[in-house]
C-alpha cells in the first residue's frame, strides 16, 4: 500500500481549488493571550476564607499543568473564587483574572447557561449560572493531596476516591489524571450537571461520565428542603 | 473507478498553505534534544492551527476554541511527545478537538460513513467554467462546511495541508481505503455543488 491513488481528473481540479485556499491567521494577541498561562505551582496556598454562599454555583477551575503534581485542594480560597467570580457579575473579571476562552459546555443541565472562563496564572474557572443561582467546577491536573481535606468527608466511589462537604456544597473527585472541584451546585441539580458535562479525550470527562451514575448515587447529598 | 493502492500515482503538488509549511520542517524528524516548549510551538506553528482549525470549522469564533483546547492538550502531550512528525501530531490533536465538538454539538449518534470505493462520480465537463464564475475560496469554505465532518477532515488534510494518503490514515486512525473514500466522495460533493 504506498497511500497513492489514481484520481479522477476532476478531483485534481477540486484538489487544486482547495490547495489554492489561503492561510489564516489568528487575531492579533491570540496565540500570546493563550500563553498567558504558564505552568501551574501546583499546590500553591490560596488564601482566603469566605463563607458558604447562598447562591447555587457551579465553578469548573481547569489547570494546564503538565506534571502529576500533588495538588493542596483550598477549599476556602475556591469558595472564594466562585463567590467572587459571582459578585464581579459578567462586566469585568476578578481583580487578576483574566478572561480565558476554553472549551466547556455553553449548557450544563437543567438549565445552567455558561457566563464566562477565567483563569489566574494556570488557574481556569468556567461560571454558569441559573436565573440568581450561579455554579463553578474547578479542574487541576495532578494528584491529590489527600491530607489537606478533612478525612471524615472521604469517600470511595467506583475507583474513584472523592470528597464530600454536603453544608458547604463543594465535591472533589479525583480521576486519573485530574482533580474536579465542584462548589456551590444544590443537591437536587448535582445529577443533572454531571450528566451534562461533555466527554473530551483526553481529560477527566469520559471518566467522569462513565461513572456518574455511581457517584451521584453514592454522594449522598442532602435534601435542599 | 478502481481504488486500488498498488497503483502509485504521482501525488499533486503541494498546496500553497503546504508549501508554506514546507518552509519549515514539515513532517521531518524533530531531534529530541530540539523539541519544542509548548509557547515556541504555539507560536511557530499559530498559522498551522488556526488555518486548519478555521478550515475545518468555518469561523473564527470556533477556530479559537479549537487552537485554545489544542493549545492545552498539546501542553499536557509535549512531555510525552515522541519526536517525529511533528505537524501530523499536530494535526491529529486540532482534528480530534475538531470532531469532538461536533459530536458534542451533535448529541446524536453517528452513521457510519459507507465504503464504496468503487463507486464513481461522474466528470462533468461544465466544472471549469463553473468555478470561474463564483466567488472563492469563500464559496469553497463555505462548500466544505456542508461536508459530513469525517469527509471533510480527510479532504482538508489532504488538498489543504498537502498530506498524503497514508499519513492521513495515520492522523484519523482508519484504514487507507477508508480515507481514500471520504476524499473521493467529500471532493465529489463539492464538485456537485459547485456545478449545480
Amino acid at each position: 500500500m504506498t497511500g497513492t491513488f489514481d484520481e479522477e481528473p476532476w478531483e485534481a481540479e477540486i484538489g487544486s481549488l482547495l490547495a489554492a485556499l489561503p492561510m489564516v491567521d489568528p487575531p492579533a494577541g491570540f496565540i500570546e493571550s493563550a500563553l498567558d498561562h504558564r505552568p501551574l505551582h501546583a499546590g500553591r496556598i490560596l488564601t482566603g476564607l469566605v463563607a458558604a454562599s447562598l447562591a447555587a454555583v457551579v465553578a469548573v477551575v481547569a489547570t494546564g499543568a503538565v506534571g502529576r503534581s500533588e495538588v493542596a485542594i483550598q477549599i476556602d480560597d475556591l469558595t472564594r473564587r466562585h463567590e467572587t467570580a459571582v459578585r464581579a457579575g459578567v462586566l469585568s473579571a476578578p481583580v487578576g483574572e483574566v478572561e480565558y476562552r476554553v472549551e466547556t459546555p455553553v449548557e450544563l443541565p437543567p438549565g445552567y447557561q455558561r457566563t464566562r472562563n477565567l483563569a489566574v496564572e494556570d488557574l481556569r474557572q468556567a461560571l454558569y449560572a441559573r436565573g440568581d443561582d450561579s455554579v463553578s467546577v474547578f479542574v487541576q491536573a495532578g494528584t491529590l493531596s489527600w491530607e489537606s481535606l478533612p478525612p471524615e468527608g472521604i469517600r470511595a466511589i467506583e475507583g474513584h476516591r472523592a470528597w464530600v462537604d454536603p453544608e458547604r456544597r463543594v465535591t472533589v473527585i479525583e480521576t486519573a489524571e485530574e482533580i474536579v472541584t465542584i462548589v456551590g451546585l444544590p443537591s437536587d441539580d448535582l445529577a443533572d450537571v454531571l450528566a451534562g458535562l461533555p466527554s473530551a479525550e483526553p481529560s477527566f470527562w469520559q471518566r467522569l461520565d462513565d461513572t456518574v451514575d455511581a457517584i451521584v448515587g453514592q454522594l449522598g447529598y442532602p435534601s435542599e428542603g | 473507478m478502481e481504488i486500488d493502492g498498488s497503483k502509485p500515482s504521482v501525488e499533486p503538488a503541494p498546496s500553497r498553505l503546504g508549501r508554506l509549511l514546507r518552509a519549515r520542517p514539515r513532517h521531518g524528524e524533530v531531534d529530541p534534544a530540539t523539541i519544542p516548549t509548548w509557547e515556541e510551538l504555539a507560536r511557530s506553528h499559530d498559522r498551522f492551527l488556526y488555518s486548519l482549525a478555521f478550515r475545518l470549522s468555518g469561523n473564527h469564533q470556533d477556530a479559537q476554541d479549537i487552537v485554545q483546547e489544542v493549545l492545552l492538550r498539546v501542553r499536557r502531550g509535549l512531555r510525552t511527545y515522541e519526536p517525529g512528525n511533528l505537524e501530523g501530531w499536530l494535526s491529529r490533536i486540532t482534528t480530534n478537538v475538531f470532531l469532538d465538538r461536533v459530536r458534542k454539538q451533535n448529541r446524536r449518534p453517528t452513521v457510519p460513513l459507507p465504503d464504496e470505493p468503487d463507486r464513481v462520480i461522474a466528470g462533468s465537463p461544465d466544472l471549469e467554467t463553473e468555478m470561474a464564475s463564483r466567488d472563492l475560496p469563500d464559496d469553497l469554505q463555505a462548500l466544505l462546511l456542508t461536508l459530513p465532518p469525517d469527509y471533510r477532515v480527510a479532504v482538508v488534510l489532504k488538498d489543504v495541508l498537502s498530506f498524503s494518503y497514508e499519513e492521513i490514515a495515520e492522523l484519523v486512525g482508519v484504514p487507507i481505503g477508508t480515507v481514500r473514500s471520504r476524499i473521493h466522495r467529500g471532493r465529489g460533493r463539492l464538485r456537485e455543488a459547485l456545478t449545480s
